[in-house]
């Protein structure tokens, strides 16, 4: 059996040549292409598709979502304890309103009794035994009408259980028992039986001073009871306004951000074969003057360029462009004189460094319109650039010696510093209490004479926790 | 094809940066010996391009797990003989004990096994049933133990004799039969 196994052996291991390798290669293309475009996860350390820039979008929109959500609790805790408060204080405003009713009740009785006898506050002095006595009962019947609620008062307010006032409503009283009866009007006949018995007294009382500074006592003691009673329901009013509304942490009493932002560009002007640019970053920021903040940050970018050209501005530290392979050689018909560049591919990796100022606009919004210029240098990373290098037909008679042969060539090249690059941009920020959450437009412009290269748009979704 | 002034090593190194060029490049280099392994196990070349491309895309998107102190080819032939048992084992059958039996070793060649081209051998084991042409290639042509066989195609050691005794029988018998070489 070994002949047979040595001759299948043998003869299968030759390397024989097959057809549609070119059209295969289209498939496998097209197929790696729909993988590179986000069909499935990506091998490490390759500078296209690096899935940590993935991963950290998702962690930011993790966040942000997870915060947004957090604040809507938030808010809709407030909310319900907002309605819990207002409903507590209308339970305990009730029966404090009451003695205000009653005391403003009994003021408006006294105004209308004013109105109809306006000699009784200071015409008391000149005003005759009759009038006094008109005021005296007035007074008396005070009393009566607060206590037409004597339960409120005594059991549900504390009011009038302080010392203060248990002070002041024997003082109300003691005066009042201790005045000399006086004569009664005709109305007071018809109204109180007591009447007749004042009106008798004070008639044999003729010292109306005394009656005047009894009633200068009541109303001075009646005056001072009402501002008590608004004193002490203004204390009470107090505790509920504070739970009632919440100390609001303002963003005007942190002084420093650090947070991390997920970077989505692309070239201006848009330039065929060059893909978006796509990266992460980190950012501190610290305030220097009300809304102006000083801002530094790190930014990690990559892209492909797969250009039909050598186009200078997409390969910064790219100095030259390589000859073709073999290209410039002697004889034997090794030269390639006609050789032309048809494709340059290479993946950058670029290190944004910036240093700039942040201002807040003072627009009042839900979200914080802001804008910001930033100074920054870049270092592109060594990469390696290919270069596809196609025969022309050189002409005249016959066959072109190199039909459709593509020739290859691949250089490295060593990391380069750029600097003079702007960036100004626009963005929006939306601040809880500890956290921001910015959407960014930063169009970077290179200002640069010395080395050129390309201009773009930024767009980066960012977290910053604040301190 | 594979420019003389850039190495197997900086084309990697470019597919490693998933350089469309370096992978063509690459492709273009081991496309027929790919197509070779593969063709041998599919028995068709259009399945055998269906494997190569399947390998190749695994290599392009696994190339991280290639190591540059390994020798490429190798490692190249090991994704496609494995691309092509993943296509072939469901195919697999195995034989039963009676057919195990059967099974014997005979015969041998006549000398004039040298007159037979490549197609003619490329036709015979295209002949072979999937399962006994599997596991030829894999004993004779990669050298495989019975054990390293099962393991691979997720078979018993006793399918794998049987399927290689079954295989070298229909060849002989194509011989004799077509060919009429042996004695």
């Amino acid at each position: 059996m070994q002949d047979l196994d040595d001759l299948f052996k043998d003869r299968l291991e030759e390397e024989a040549p097959f057809p549609n390798r070119s059209k295969q290669w289209q498939q496998l293309s097209q197929r790696l292409d729909a993988f590179d475009a986000g069909a499935g996860p990506t091998p490490k350390g390759t500078a296209s598709s690096l899935p940590w820039w993935k991963l950290a979008t998702l962690v930011a929109l993790a966040s942000a979502g997870y915060f947004a959500w957090k604040g809507y609790q938030q808010k809709a805790e407030n909310n319900h304890l907002k309605v819990e408060i207002a409903r507590l204080q209308n339970q305990q405003n009730k029966p404090v309103q009451e003695p205000i009713q009653s005391v403003s009740t009994t003021q408006e009785t006294s105004k209308a009794q004013s109105a109809t006898t306006p000699q009784t506050d200071i015409p008391v002095f000149g005003s005759t035994p009759k009038a006094a006595a008109t005021h005296i009962e007035n007074e008396q019947n005070r009393p009566t009408k607060v206590k037409s609620n004597p339960k409120s008062r005594s059991d549900k307010s504390p009011v009038l259980q302080t010392e203060q006032q248990k002070a002041i409503v024997p003082a109300l009283s003691e005066p009042i028992a201790s005045l000399p009866e006086l004569p009664p009007s005709a109305a007071d006949k018809q109204s109180t039986p007591v009447a007749p018995t004042v009106a008798q007294n004070a008639a044999a009382a003729s010292d109306s001073i005394q009656v005047a500074l009894a009633l200068m006592m009541v109303d001075s003691l009646q005056k001072a009871l009402v501002a008590l009673q608004d004193s002490l329901l203004a204390r009470e009013d107090k505790p509920m306004a504070a739970a009632e509304i919440k100390p609001v942490v303002k963003a005007s009493g942190k002084h420093f951000r650090i947070g991390a932002h997920a970077t989505m560009g692309f070239v201006l002007p848009k330039q065929k074969g060059v893909s978006s640019i796509r990266g992460q970053g980190i950012s501190f920021e610290a305030r220097v003057w009300k809304s102006l903040w000083v801002s530094a940050t790190a930014d990690w970018l990559n892209h492909n360029v797969a250009t039909s050209e050598f186009i200078p501005k997409f390969h910064s530290h790219h100095d030259t462009i390589p000859k073709p392979p073999g290209g410039g050689g002697g004889g034997g018909g090794g030269g390639h004189f006609n050789s032309k560049l048809v494709l340059v591919e290479s993946a950058i990796r670029q290190q944004h460094l910036g240093i700039g100022l942040r201002y807040n606009l003072p627009v009042k919004f839900w979200v914080q319109p802001a804008v910001r210029v930033a100074h920054e240098w870049v270092h592109i990373s060594p990469s390696l650039a290919t270069y596809k290098f196609r025969d022309d037909d050189p002409g005249g008679p016959g066959p072109n010696p190199h039909p459709e042969e593509d020739r290859y060539t691949a250089e490295k090249f060593p990391a380069k510093w750029l600097s003079n690059k702007w960036r100004m941009g626009l963005g929006l920020e939306k601040e809880l209490p500890n956290w921001t959450f910015g959407l960014w437009a930063d169009y970077s412009k290179d200002l640069s004479a010395a080395t050129p290269s390309f201009d773009a748009l930024y767009v980066r979704a960012s977290a910053q926790y604040r301190f | 094809m594979l420019d003389k002034h850039v190495n197997l090593d900086e084309i990697i190194s470019g597919c490693r940066q998933q350089h469309r060029l370096s992978q063509q490049r690459l492709y273009s280099h081991f496309y027929n010996y790919a197509m070779t392994v593969a063709r041998r196990y599919m028995g068709e070349q259009e399945l055998g391009e269906e494997v190569v491309n399947d390998a190749f895309f695994k290599i392009f998107t696994k190339i991280h797990l290639y190591s540059n102190d390994q020798p490429f080819k190798p490692w190249l032939r090991r994704v496609v003989v494995n691309t092509a048992i993943d296509r072939l084992r469901s195919q697999m059958s195995t034989p039963t004990n009676q057919e195990l039996l059967a099974m014997h070793d005979s015969g041998k060649l006549s000398g004039i096994e040298e007159n037979l081209t490549q197609e003619q051998i490329w036709s015979m084991l295209d002949k072979l049933p999937p399962a006994y042409r599997t596991v030829f290639n894999l004993a004779v042509i990669e050298g495989m133990s019975h054990e390293e066989i099962a393991q691979s195609l997720d078979i018993s050691v006793g399918a794998s004799k049987s399927n290689l005794s079954r295989a070298r029988q229909f060849i002989r018998n194509m011989l004799k039969t077509e060919f009429e070489f042996f004695d």
